[in-house]
């Protein structure tokens, strides 16, 4: 048995029992749980049953009797075995609440929390405790038989079954019992006056009595004050330095955060160091857009080229000016700016011609939707749409005036939703008729002489117009005008020598071959912007041509059987008479002879039969060659129309001889041309007035144009319609339409007094035409109203032109 | 440096173009045509907006960003090019090239 220190006070009750006497009262078995103002009396707390079994028996024997002789022995919670039945809801209660509180041990009892839960003392007298003699008068002893119920749950635990639950199914609960749960002791002061130690703790009682009264002589006991120091108080106060706060608010939109995410490990050295310098620069924060997340997007590079140039952290305007004006982003910007403005300026105009509807200036009274057609460098890829119904529509009248409709429209070029068309379309009594939409020219420009213009094959909005002077020893000029930007070119590059031919390539796009008056074949580079002059020319090359080159162009030859290796070179025809195919070697390009175009001579008629043949000798001096053009089919075989005015049909494969000869012209073949539509057809135009038109395997021409007695300086086909033609004389534009008229041509343009036209082109992809003149000016000419056009049936070069069979 | 000074200048002498200002990204004037007080305004008031612009425009679609911000009015039209550290303004009046 312990043997405790229990503090009382002189009128408290102990709060704190000895665990001797807690150790009688309660179960043999552990305890679990917490128990309410036992604190440090936790242990083995064995009883032996014995004790219990004496305790219980001892406890009937007990009686309280108060002053008046009232039996007000309590009873006790829990009924004696006798009184099973009685008892039995009592301790399903407990069992319940108690099996619910202690989970995983079995159910328990516990003693009830009262405020007079008492125990008895134990027989054992232990030091300083006091007890209140039961006898004390005015004092109601409740005390709480709490063992037989611990006795008899303990015996009838076992025995619990349930009550039948009226469902379906049968639970069984199996209750155990668990250890008892102290709550709450508070053992009493008090005994009763029959206890079996009644003496001896009477006579305790009496000997402490007598203690506390000795108490105050005694020299045992001494009484002594004690007081400690109280410090004086000190106030210590502590001042930090200021602490600065800086607000700093983000709103975290989607692009920050994948700007963040783009910012990861890699960058972030990168996008700090960038964020220091522009730091420095740019006081005050700003949102995330400026925040030097410099390197995403294709900013980055102009940008943080900036933020590098910034890191000296100057802040006067010049250099900062001059940063951003290097920077490239600043560069593309001016670009995209400089076309918004003038495709303000020449909305119109450019909206015909690429068959969009035009935009009307908005009129304040009513609701101004004017959203410009936006031409942004993403949309320069882009087709080009082909609704030509509109534009056919609103030229109905065939007097070109500013339309006034109004309709909203979309940025992208592709998407034309528009209403319908109030005009009726008129029928062909209309007179086709050609209406002038811009003309790209500038100042550098101004009194040049145009000698070959050519689109790029890739972007169909660049156009290349070469300049020069038929003259020798004056340069030339080439320009890359865009239709973007109708008032200034896009490249300029300067030659020594005119140019007399310009072609783009088909398989690299940028690169661009030039031919020029003193036999020079140059390929420049139109793609970076910086470049002035050409890549590589055939200056070097001992093969090269010493008399102006006419013509030049890219054309795709199979080197293998593969379709795969379709590799472009250039050939050239020049005056010199030779055909030459182009290579790029170490220095320069290498020329390989293809052909060279000798004099022909009308042989000895030769009767055969009724058929007279005519043979050609071929003389051994070269004639010049004026123009060239491969068969789109087939890339092998190719014209050659000479200075003679004969046209020979040659092949790539054979280098010595024609194929075919083609004898009509009396005077130099200036241009021939086959037909994209029916590719044995081919046309050719030359300096005795008249355009021929031919068919492969007939060695007389079909058809004759003849219009005024000027020689036809350039021809070409309609990639629109296969049945229309344009020529160029130097005095005027002749369009022909074989579908209205074989006899005379449709539309006929004068050129402006003292200029003389000079080459032409037609426009992709819609009905426009081109006419570069000798004062350096490109027109752009709308044609309307042709006989041909969309929704009209088109008939072909066969059906119109009845080509006689061939003969030999 | 020289090219964009000439390219600048071109698009200055246009004769529709009422004036060009290129601002800092503080919407401080660097270099205007207009005078201080009208471009300063016009860059601080402009600024704002191209960021609103592009918040918008970036928010959508985080990979992509705002190029061109034109502004039609009624008599004219204001063009801003936003960058990272600067700005590019156009104003331009309006005038259409009539079509013959």
């Amino acid at each position: 048995m312990k043997r405790n220190s229990s503090t009382l006070t002189a009128s408290s009750r102990a709060m704190k029992r000895s665990t001797s006497g807690m150790q009688r009262a309660l179960h043999s078995s552990r305890y679990t749980g917490s128990y309410m103002g036992f604190h440090s009396r936790r242990g083995s707390r064995m009883l032996s049953e014995s004790k219990m079994g004496r305790n219980f028996t001892h406890r009937k024997a007990i009686r309280v009797l108060d002053d008046d002789g009232n039996d007000v022995t309590p009873r006790p919670l829990y009924e004696p075995e006798a009184k099973d039945p009685h008892a039995k809801p009592q301790r399903n209660f407990f069992e319940d609440y108690y099996s619910r509180w202690d989970t995983s041990k079995s159910s328990s009892f516990s003693m009830v929390p009262s405020s007079g839960s008492c125990r008895w003392s134990s027989s054992l007298p232990s030091i300083s405790n006091r007890v209140l003699m039961v006898s004390q008068s005015g004092h109601h002893l409740i005390k709480l038989d709490t063992s037989p119920p611990l006795d008899s749950v303990r015996q009838a635990g076992s025995h619990q079954t349930p009550d039948e639950i009226p469902l379906d199914d049968v639970l069984n609960i199996y209750l155990t019992e668990t250890d008892t749960i102290i709550l709450l002791d508070l053992p009493s002061t008090c005994m009763s006056e029959e206890a079996e130690n009644a003496q001896a703790v009477k006579e305790n009682n009496i000997l402490y009595i007598e203690l506390c009264n000795n108490r105050l002589g005694n020299d045992k006991y001494v009484e002594r004050a004690m007081q400690t120091f109280v410090g004086a108080a000190k106030h210590k106060k502590v001042q930090s330095e200021k602490i600065v706060m800086h607000d700093q608010a983000n709103i975290a939109t989607i692009w920050e955060i994948f700007d963040s995410f783009q910012n990861e490990a890699p960058k972030a050295e990168r996008a700090c160091a960038a964020e220091h310098t522009l730091n420095l620069s740019e006081g005050p924060k700003r949102t995330g857009s400026f925040s030097s997340i410099s390197t995403v997007g294709t900013a980055s590079t102009g940008s943080s080229l900036f933020a590098f140039n910034m890191q000296g952290g100057n802040m006067s305007d010049k250099p900062e000016l001059q940063a951003i004006f290097e920077s490239e982003s600043f560069q593309r910007n001016l670009l995209i700016m400089e076309r918004c403005l003038v495709a303000n300026i020449f909305q119109p105009n450019l909206a015909a011609y690429r068959t969009l509807p035009e935009i009307k200036e908005p009129v304040y009274v009513m609701e101004p939707d004017p959203e410009m057609l936006a031409q942004d460098e993403e949309k320069e890829e882009e087709e080009v749409s082909e609704e030509e119904e509109e534009e056919v529509g609103e030229m109905a009248e065939g007097v070109p005036e500013v339309k006034q409709e109004e309709q909203p429209k979309e940025e992208e070029k592709e998407e034309e939703e528009e209403e319908e068309e109030e005009e009726e379309k008129e029928e062909d009594a209309v007179k086709p008729s050609l209406e002038l939409l811009w003309i790209f020219s500038c100042e550098l420009t101004k009194g040049w002489n145009i000698t070959c213009m050519a689109w790029n094959k890739k972007n169909p909005d660049l156009l290349a117009v070469g300049y020069g002077d038929y003259r020798p020893g004056k340069k030339g000029l080439i320009c890359c005008w865009s239709i973007k930007n109708l008032s200034w070119p896009e490249r300029l590059y300067h030659c020594h020598s005119g140019i007399t031919a310009v072609d783009f390539s088909a398989n690299n796009p940028d690169k661009m071959a030039v031919g020029m008056h003193d036999g020079t074949v140059a390929i420049f580079s139109v793609r970076n912007r910086e470049s002035r002059t050409f890549l590589t020319s055939s200056i070097d090359c001992k093969k090269r041509h010493v008399h102006p080159v006419w013509h030049v162009t890219w054309v795709k030859q199979e080197m293998t059987l593969s379709e795969e290796d379709v590799v472009e070179s250039v050939v050239s025809v020049s005056e010199d008479g030779r055909v030459l195919k182009w290579l790029l070697c170490s220095h320069g390009l290498d020329g390989v002879g293809m052909l060279e175009l000798r004099r022909i001579q009308d042989g000895i008629k030769k009767a055969e039969g009724n058929k007279t043949k005519r043979e050609g000798i071929l003389v051994s001096t070269a004639t010049p060659g004026l123009c060239l053009d491969f068969q789109p089919t087939d890339h092998s075989i190719y014209l050659a129309g000479t200075s003679e005015g004969v046209i020979h049909k040659c092949s790539v494969s054979n280098n010595h001889h024609y194929l075919a000869l083609y004898q009509k012209h009396l005077c130099p073949v200036n241009h021939v041309q086959w037909s994209p539509f029916s590719p044995d057809v081919f046309l050719s135009g030359s300096a005795d007035w008249t355009i021929q038109l031919w068919k492969e395997d007939c060695l007389t021409p079909a058809m004759g144009f003849t219009s005024i007695q000027s020689p036809v300086l350039s021809i070409r086909w309609s990639p629109l319609w296969p049945s229309v033609f344009a020529a160029i004389k130097s005095e005027q534009l002749e369009i022909w339409d074989l579908n209205a008229s074989m006899l005379d041509p449709v539309i006929v343009e004068p050129a402006p007094r003292g200029i003389n036209l000079t080459s032409m082109l037609f426009a992709r992809g819609s009905d426009c035409i081109l006419v570069g003149d000798s004062s350096g000016q490109v027109k752009f000419y709308k044609i309307n109203d042709l006989s041909v056009g969309p929704g009209k049936p088109v008939p072909s070069l066969e059906e119109l032109v009845h080509f006689p069979s061939s003969s030999s | 440096m020289a090219e964009v000074e000439e390219i600048l200048q071109r698009i200055e002498a246009h004769g529709s173009v009422t004036g060009t200002i290129v601002a800092n990204a503080d919407g401080i004037p660097i270099r205007s045509t207009f005078d201080n007080s009208k471009a300063g305004k016009y860059a601080d008031v402009l600024r704002h907006l191209t960021a609103m612009a592009r918040s918008t425009v970036r928010d959508v679609d985080p990979q992509n960003d705002l190029v061109v911000l034109r502004i039609s009015t009624k008599n004219q039209e204001i063009m801003i090019a936003p960058e990272n550290s600067y700005y590019l303004i156009l104003v331009q009046r309006f005038e259409r090239y009539a079509r013959t």
